[in-house]
């Protein structure tokens, strides 16, 4: 489970350095890249049909269909006689949902976080920041282990311990671009001007930090996707009879030699997934990071 | 750069006062009576007024805090609630099996990942360096426990050319010791050499076209020259702060692999503790891990002080 | 703690070892070469050799009178000796005891073997004897073996060398207390000098106990003065826990280990397919079952406990959870071959989801939601609890399912935290007598649901005092149908239950019939290391 440093940011070749590109809207640049275009479209995808699930799937991913362990069915049956398919489709919604819930509740308060740092200065932004040093100093996934040991595993208590473990992801970056638009002439002026601090918090600064907000979003939520299938494979994750992704992996190994498709599926679609995340994310940065934007 | 000494310092003894103090209150996290909720409904009232006294819960609160730190000074991490040993027998034997683990998984990882990486950003946009970055995304999205799980099926059963024999000691027999290690180091290593190739990509490609490095050329130095002497020097700076990061991941991932692998490290211990509810061997476990993160940290920025001392702390 | 073993297990004398054998704290055990070597001895079993097994459950309570699951027998069962066993064919024979049996209808002379030491070196007494029953049969002990001694009056040592128990009533079920794996005697001394039960382990037992490492290994080595000649045959046995069943599967398949307990379901046709490996497993005793507290509204309502009963497709939990590996149970809990009635009762317990729904109907419990739970540590109890979730939601209900590990969820079940529990167990010997425990007001399995049947205690009581094999037969085919009628816990389905080892590893039994034990790796040699 590779956590990429935030400094990760290197251009993907191939990737056209946009240098007089800022004319162009983001979508019709995002469109003329192909690479990100594709991951893109694969993650809407993935998200209409995550959000459709339950629609989708034909059968009840609960339900006996078939006997167990044969190829009935459009993915096969595994070995409790229900549809692999229709799991794999509520597996997939449970995963991302964890996911994207666990990464909104870090982007929102790692954002307010390090906006509160970045602007007010002082001893609140060395307080903010150093708490967000010994968040760091945990190693997630031990952290995660123990929190979940100790609250009960439940999907709820996977999503709160990974939104927090990935607050410092936002702050770090919200703070240190607020930094260094705090000292722009323009915000300078505003500032004399007397607007309302939160005003230019709002106003001016957010709209600037957002573009990094997205990369890291993105980002995030792979790795959210990866930590969660790592609880659920532990089996502190979803508990049965909800499939998540990870639960999924870790049940199939049992069947390995049977019927390896148990295993291989969902274990492809994390993969896919987390790709597809990573890859629109380092896509997003080439086109919004200013440096690259100039 | 004396100042700097002294504020780094303070810096991690800060983070280790905190650390420890979260930790003191992950055990207070718990529903209820952490005691009743170590022993379960069923036990005595006897049974448990014994556990609270064990966990010193029937302490003040203050005095629970400072005895905590007391404790921890003298090398008291406490006594596991279910087997009744204290946590210091078997933590230093565990955490030394995780960081052997780690470091040889960080070994390998930055000596293929720093080698791949090179290639890589050499030949900028040629056919092989579009099989690396590709190549090097597609190993960060894989799962280490789908890796794990797949190589000890094929090297360990299907193709038993790697079996993970039983523990053997480095000093009785090296050579076994080894062997065993093989799986896990890889399994460990796949995810972390990725990100290393990506870093170093980047680096030395920013390094490249940088000023002086085009200065280097125009002066005539030869290609190799210039990527020895100049650009992947330069791009150590940055593999030494991504080794830092990456120890951390390892540390985190290392729990994942040792479960898969049977391999007596620090995760034996926390998932036997975790199954158990045996919450002063959980907090041990957390509070070692984070100590050594937060000391891996110190020592990389003070290496990188050491490499270039305009570099500003943070 | 640990230093202590290590230390009088040096002093212990076993010169083999030398002094380079323990690693250091913490890490595994390793054994010496020497150790590990087999010794051939034509035309008898080889000598040596240090047995690696695969443990379904890392036993944390070492106590050698509470049993916290069978993996704890196969320790416990190493390092203490009871007064009687089970022999391979499952009749009580002789352990410490040298004579054994009823003197009359209500008083059981038990006559001990000479020269018997513990492992610190001292002589076994009568006093010894009289000490660990005592302990057993009080209740701060919380001891498995206590329930089964309550018929017991008095225990008295009579001379150096005979203990007499009398009864306040005849007790045909006696014997079977005195064989089970937690009837174990423990030397008086030891345990008066305030020695750590959970931690330690000091008995008579062919094999000595060095260490437990949580989670990494438990280690014992032979017991040099082990009073059977020949006995044991192996240097060390090395337990290290596994409780992941593709993990224990894995470590078999790579030899890492000889053999392992609990092969799950899953992995019976990996296992049977390989000609190298043996599975010795029995379809008789284990079996899950659901139960129901039963002071808990709704399931105070006998007609709700029924349709959740009749909802269960046993069939194909079966079919689904054990891959068909057992057999489905509608009828009695006591398995045919030592409960000749038992095939009177199949089919007491139809699926029929129709007629659950009517019964939940007339509850006034349609789509009931029951809280259930159960524990994730062992896949034999886990995956038959998933797969009837289909049966009871074709009865319009709705499960909320919690998993425990082990430990928990045993606390769990004792404290009545859920109303509903899916749990799997074997009786505890094999007779009738022994659904007390399931039944009975006082038994340890019917405490955990509220249940007390006046009718069926007055039977069992009966069944307990009568020899007459004819007569007993119809008091437990009474008591079984009352259960059924009552329904405090349905029977699900009866596994395949055992052990996988390597065709290297000779002289182990699976148990046969009788009660679950772990004797047979007392006698367990190898033909050679793998």
């Amino acid at each position: 489970m590779a956590t990429a440093p935030e400094s990760l940011a290197p251009a993907l070749p191939g990737t056209p350095l946009v240098k007089g590109a800022g004319r162009k809207s983001l979508l019709q640049r995002m469109v003329s890249n192909r690479r990100t275009s594709i991951a893109g479209a694969f993650l809407l995808l993935v998200a209409v049909v995550a959000v459709f699930a339950p629609l989708i799937a034909p059968y009840d991913y609960r339900d006996i269909v078939g006997k167990p362990l044969t190829p009935g069915g459009p993915l096969g049956i595994d070995d409790f006689g229900r549809d692999v398919l229709s799991r794999l489709l509520i597996g997939l919604r449970t995963s991302l949902g964890v996911a994207l819930s666990a990464v909104l509740v870090a982007g929102v308060i790692g954002v307010v976080l390090g906006l509160v740092a970045g602007y007010v200065g002082r001893w609140v932004s060395t307080i903010i920041m150093r708490g967000i040093d010994v968040l760091l100093s945990f190693p997630p996934i031990v952290l995660a282990i123990a929190v979940v040991a100790i609250l009960g595993p439940a999907l709820v208590n996977v999503v709160l311990v990974i939104g927090v473990l990935y607050i410092p992801r936002f702050t770090r970056i919200v703070y240190s671009q607020v930094l260094s638009i705090r000292s722009m002439e323009y915000v300078e002026a505003s500032e004399i001007m007397g607007t309302k601090p939160a005003d230019i918090l709002v106003k001016t600064i957010l709209p600037n930090v957002a573009a990094p907000i997205i990369v890291q979003l993105s980002l995030s939520v792979s790795f959210a996707i990866q930590m969660e299938a790592g609880l659920s494979f532990l089996g502190l994750g979803a508990q049965p009879p909800l499939p998540s992704l990870g639960t999924m992996v870790g049940a199939g190994r049992d069947f390995l030699e049977v019927q390896p498709t148990l295993l291989i599926y969902p274990s492809v679609l994390i993969i896919l997934v987390v790709l597809a995340l990573n890859v629109f994310g380092d896509g997003m940065r080439d086109l919004l990071d200013p440096r690259h934007r100039t | 750069m004396r100042r700097f000494l002294v504020r780094r310092f303070t810096q991690a003894i800060v983070q280790l006062l905190l650390v420890g103090s979260i930790v003191f209150f992950l055990a207070r996290l718990i529903p209820g009576d952490p005691a009743r909720a170590a022993l379960g409904d069923a036990a005595t009232e006897e049974q448990v007024a014994l556990t609270r006294a064990a966990m010193h819960l029937d302490e003040p609160f203050l005095g629970q805090f400072f005895g905590f730190w007391v404790r921890l000074f003298q090398g008291d991490l406490g006594t596991s609630l279910i087997s009744g040993r204290a946590v210091m027998q078997d933590l230093p034997a565990r955490i030394g099996n995780s960081l052997e683990l780690v470091l040889l998984a960080l070994a390998v990882s930055l000596v293929a990942g720093i080698a791949l990486g090179r290639i890589a950003a050499t030949r900028a946009d040629k056919p092989s360096d579009h099989a690396l970055v590709a190549g090097s995304i597609f190993g960060i999205s894989l799962p280490v426990f789908v890796v794990g799980t797949l190589l000890l099926l094929v090297f360990a059963v299907l193709i038993p050319i790697l079996p993970p024999r039983r523990f053997a000691s480095p000093l009785d027999d090296p050579i076994a010791h080894l062997q065993i290690l093989v799986l896990p180091v890889v399994t460990l290593a796949a995810a972390s050499c990725a990100v290393v190739t990506r870093m170093t990509r980047a680096a030395m490609l920013e390094t490249l076209n940088a000023d002086y490095v085009r200065t280097a050329r125009a002066k005539g130095l030869v290609e190799k020259r210039v990527i020895k002497r100049h650009a992947l020097r330069t791009a150590m700076l940055p593999v030494v702060s991504m080794t830092t990061v990456e120890l951390t991941t390892l540390i985190g991932s290392t729990v994942l692999v040792e479960t898969i692998f049977g391999w007596p490290g620090m995760s034996s211990l926390l998932m036997n503790a975790v199954g158990q509810r045996d919450y002063p061997v959980i907090q041990a476990v957390v509070l070692a891990a984070a100590t050594i993160v937060i000391l891996v940290n110190l020592v990389g920025d003070l290496v990188i002080r050491a490499i270039d001392p305009r570099a500003e702390d943070n | 703690m640990a230093m202590m073993s290590r230390r009088s297990f040096l002093a212990g004398g076993a010169a083999a070892l030398g002094t380079t054998t323990l690693a250091a704290c913490g890490n595994p055990v390793t054994l010496p070469e020497s150790m590990e070597a087999v010794r051939p001895n034509p035309g008898g079993p080889n000598r040596g050799g240090a047995l690696h097994f695969g443990l379904s459950t890392d036993p944390a309570n070492l106590d050698p009178h509470v049993s916290t699951g069978s993996a704890s027998d196969y320790l416990r069962q190493l390092a203490y000796n009871g007064l009687v066993q089970y022999d391979g064919s499952g009749e009580i024979v002789a352990d410490l005891a040298a004579e054994f049996g009823w003197t009359d209808e209500q008083t059981y002379k038990v006559r001990l073997r000479p020269d018997v030491r513990f492992h610190d070196g001292s002589t076994l007494t009568t006093e010894d004897v009289v000490f660990s029953f005592r302990r057993m049969m009080d209740e701060d002990t919380a001891a498995t073996s206590g329930p089964l001694l309550d018929q017991v009056a008095a225990i008295e040592a009579v001379d150096a060398t005979t203990v007499v128990f009398t009864f306040k009533q005849p007790d045909v079920a006696f014997p079977f207390a005195l064989a089970a794996p937690t009837s174990t005697i423990v030397s008086r001394k030891w345990i008066e000098s305030g020695a750590n039960t959970k931690t330690q382990m000091m008995g008579t037992g062919p094999f000595r106990f060095v260490e437990r490492i949580p989670g990494v290994s438990t280690t014992f080595v032979r017991f040099d003065d082990y009073f059977e000649p020949e006995l044991p045959y192996l240097n060390a046995i090395v337990f290290q826990p596994m409780s992941d069943d593709y993990a224990r599967v894995t470590a078999l398949r790579t030899a890492t280990v000889d053999m392992i307990d609990y092969v799950p379901a899953t992995h019976v046709g990996v296992i049977t397919g390989n000609p190298r490996l043996r599975f010795a497993s029995d379809k008789t005793f284990g079996f899950g079952f659901v139960g129901f507290v039963t002071s808990w509204r709704p399931f105070d309502d006998v007609r709700v406990r029924r349709a959740v009963a009749m909802s269960i497709n046993r069939p194909s939990v079966l079919d689904t959870a054990l891959l068909g590996n057992g057999r489905p149970m509608d009828g009695a809990l006591m398995p045919e071959i030592f409960a000749p009635y038992a095939r009177q009762l199949d089919g007491s317990m139809p699926y029929d989801p129709e007629q659950a729904k009517y019964l939940l109907k007339q509850a006034g419990q349609e789509g009931l939601t029951l809280p259930v739970v159960t524990t994730s540590s062992y896949s034999v109890i886990a995956r038959p609890t998933q797969a009837m979730l289909p049966g009871l939601r074709a009865a319009g209900m709705n499960v909320n399912l919690t998993q425990q590990e082990w430990l928990t969820f045993r606390a769990s079940v004792a404290a009545q935290t859920f109303p509903v529990h899916s749990w799997g167990t074997a009786p505890k010997f094999g007779d009738p007598a022994s659904l007390r425990d399931f039944i009975g007001g006082t038994g340890t399995f019917a405490k955990n649901l509220d249940f007390q049947d006046d009718k069926i205690d007055d039977l069992l009581d009966q069944g307990r005092r009568t020899a007459d094999p004819a007569l007993r037969n119809e008091i437990y085919l009474e008591a079984e149908k009352r259960a059924l009628e009552l329904v405090p816990m349905t029977y699900t389905v009866r596994r395949e239950q055992g052990e996988a080892h390597y065709h290297y590893v000779r002289g182990y039994e699976h148990p046969p019939k009788g009660a679950w034990t772990a004797t047979a790796l007392r006698r367990t040699w190898m033909e050679k290391t793998a």
